[in-house]
């Protein structure tokens, strides 16, 4: 295990006794079984065509449940119990133009694919945005490079005219080009935003982390028409729990907006609808809403019949 | 109130929206249909998938499937026979005896005069299937929505496994099947002292997410002792206490499902894919995987098991009503979060994919 980049490091793992490695494909990624008890899946990082090692990198997640830290607190020979690779990202072999696109620790199935298109002789571009710079993994190997290796690095504590920015790139990627992202979530999103409007990109990418559930949106007010009294519902938090905060107990079942428990008569106010049992008629009605999810639309004040 | 007189008037039968929204919705899925090993002489072999009659059968190795019934007068294929026509397999109609090769082009028809061609009319519809984990998968519709689902541990030779055929088909539809096996706030009630205990019903602390094809759901969750859980196989096994447990749950959308539970003993992997005979009937088959206490003589221990726990449930999952998962602005149901959570979102998904539409 090495250090490659602050709060990443890179494992090799090689197999126990004689058992021999089931073969991958770039952009695979095995489950990890971490000491932690936890399941964690890790992208492969080395070239497919090796037989006699996995190469995972681990990033330490501060907010995560343990599993990474837990990888982090592994000395060398250490055994892991790993599943077999599978692989839900592969590289297309064909000769349209190939971008990888990586944000953060999503770089390491995008480093095994450069390492193929290397072999291959396929020229590629690599755009790399990382938070800083001491946050670059792989740095040898981009340095090295290798005919037909473009490759871009992206900070966030650059100049701004440096940083990683989703439009221009999105303006700037060939036509027809094939685009593998792998990222934060966040970034992923903004990318795929900024590509909508170049219908000719196929674009390409690997989720890691479960994708954020649609959470609460901007602050709005509420205010209960029968008892006389208003609060601001923060971005953080739903109707449903501002109301708690304020001693007031709404009926509620699932709290995910699926029962219909907690229908409440709206007054007045724009609704931000987010359930799943009222219908798109009802939504457009606009005199009702499940105030353990939907929210009011930012800026608006909801009047309740509460 | 509306809603209300839906309710009331809801008894045992589905509506006819309810049970097509459910035989459409689910045809472009791959479904569980046969165990190969019913197919090594060749077939053929009937089954049932979605309220249709279908007919298997394995024509120079090749697996087809058609529907169930001849293009001629009707008369069941699945009765057929195995023959060769011009050096290749058919299958032979029994009642007078046209014979259908792979693709359903039929192949011959002993009644045709001198001269006449066999019309393209004749054909049957062939559907896609495929054999993996030792089971056959039927798709009937072009195009499957879902490849079937990943099933690593099958492949993994450090794992034993054990088969369950359930004799009987279950009184229920798949959905309700998968939901059953979801969900976990009934092991303390259903299999008390195996999966759980009644003094602690608390749920655990879900994370639920959609991952390409699965919906995945982790928590952590303490159970007894037991085969599920600890190496019986060790001296000091009897007097372990309760066990610590990383459950994942995998569930292929949206008849597939592979709970992995990870222990200090090792991983036990109960995996189960549904065939929807009908609305109200399902066939399970079950694979259970384990990479600890290796000896195969436990095999039937653990057969044993699982079979014990399979009938707990039996007799309440057969007993839901209405038969198909109802959608939420029915309002038939109660879920209640958090400790439901998973569930309410498997039947988000099954909403979207336009399997649950009606009651
Ligand atoms: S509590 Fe169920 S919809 Fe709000
Ligand atoms: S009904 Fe099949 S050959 Fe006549
Ligand atoms: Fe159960």
């Amino acid at each position: 295990m090495t250090a490659i980049a602050e709060g990443i490091v890179a494992f090799e793992l090689v197999p126990e006794g004689d058992t021999a490695l089931l073969p991958f494909t770039a952009g695979a990624h095995i489950d990890v079984y971490t000491p932690s008890g936890h399941v964690r899946q890790y992208s492969l990082v080395n070239d497919e065509s090796e037989r006699h090692r996995y190469i995972v990198a681990v990033q330490w997640d501060a907010a995560g449940r343990g599993g990474s830290a837990s990888m982090h607190n592994l000395g060398v020979g250490a055994v892991l119990h790993v599943g077999q690779p599978r692989n839900t990202f592969e590289l297309v072999r064909d000769d349209v133009p190939t971008v990888l696109l990586a944000g953060g620790i999503g770089i390491t199935p995008l480093i095994a694919m450069a390492h193929v298109l290397l072999r291959r002789g396929r020229p590629f571009e690599l755009h790399y945005a990382v938070r800083a710079d001491n946050r670059v993994a792989f740095r040898d190997f981009l340095d090295r490079g290798g005919d037909g290796m473009a490759c871009a690095i992206y900070r966030d504590d650059d100049p701004p005219e440096w940083r990683f920015d989703a439009g221009s790139l999105a303006a700037r990627i060939k036509d027809g080009a094939r685009v593998y992202m792998c990222g934060p979530s966040g970034f992923m999103d903004a990318v795929s935003r900024a590509c909508a409007s170049r219908p000719d990109i196929d674009l390409r990418l690997e989720r890691f982390a479960a994708p954020e559930p649609a959470g609460p949106g901007p602050e709005f007010t509420v205010s209960l028409a029968r008892r006389g009294l208003s609060v601001p519902v923060p971005a953080g938090a739903t109707i449903l729990e501002t109301l708690r905060g304020e001693g007031i107990e709404p009926d509620v079942s699932c709290e995910q907006g699926v029962c219909g428990t907690c229908l409440t008569t709206v007054l007045e106010g724009q609704i931000d609808h987010r359930d799943y049992f009222l219908s798109a008629h009802d939504h457009k009605a606009g005199d009702r809403m499940l105030i353990c999810v939907s929210r009011g639309k930012p800026g608006t004040t909801l009047v309740l019949d509460l | 109130m509306d809603d209300l007189k839906l309710i009331t008037a809801l008894d045992d039968a589905p509506s006819p929206e309810a049970i097509t929204g459910f035989r459409t919705g689910m045809m472009p899925f791959w479904h569980p249909v046969l165990e190969a090993s019913a197919l090594e002489c060749g077939g053929p072999t009937g089954v049932r998938l979605l309220g249709r009659n279908l007919v298997l059968a394995r024509l120079d190795g090749e697996i087809v499937v058609f529907p169930d019934v001849c293009r001629h007068f009707q008369a069941r294929l699945s009765l057929g026979t195995l023959v060769q026509v011009n050096g290749e397999q058919a299958l032979q109609c029994p009642y007078h005896g046209w014979a259908f090769g792979t693709g359903g082009r039929c192949v011959r028809i002993p009644q045709l005069a001198p001269g006449r061609k066999i019309p393209m009319t004749a054909n049957l519809t062939s559907y896609r299937a495929v054999e993996r984990y030792g089971i056959i998968w039927v798709c009937l519709a072009d195009e499957a929505t879902f490849p079937i689902p990943d099933f690593p541990e099958m492949g993994d030779t450090s794992f034993r496994k054990v088969r369950l055929r359930e004799t009987k088909p279950m009184r229920t539809s798949s959905t309700r099947m998968i939901m059953g096996t979801l969900d976990d706030t009934h092991f303390p009630w259903v299999h008390e002292g195996i999966l759980g205990d009644r003094n602690k019903p608390e749920p655990p602390n879900h994370k639920v997410w959609r991952q390409d094809n699965e919906l995945v759901v982790q928590y952590e969750v303490e159970q007894p002792p037991g085969l599920m859980t600890t190496d019986m196989s060790r001296p000091d096994a009897q007097r372990a206490g309760p066990v610590r447990i990383l459950y994942t749950d995998h569930v292929g959308m949206p008849n597939v499902i592979r709970l992995v539970k990870d222990t200090d003993a090792g991983r036990y992997v109960i995996w189960l894919a549904t065939s929807p005979v009908d609305y109200n009937t399902t066939i399970n088959f079950w694979i259970f995987a384990r990479n600890y206490d290796l000896n195969p003589a436990s095999d039937a221990a653990y057969e044993a098991m699982s079979a014990h726990v399979r009938l707990q449930d039996k007799p309440i999952i057969e007993s839901q009503r209405p038969w198909l998962i109802p959608p939420f602005w029915t309002r038939v149901e109660l879920p209640m979060g958090p400790g439901d959570l998973p569930l309410m979102e498997y039947q988000k998904w099954i909403e979207e994919l336009g399997i649950a539409t009606a009651i």
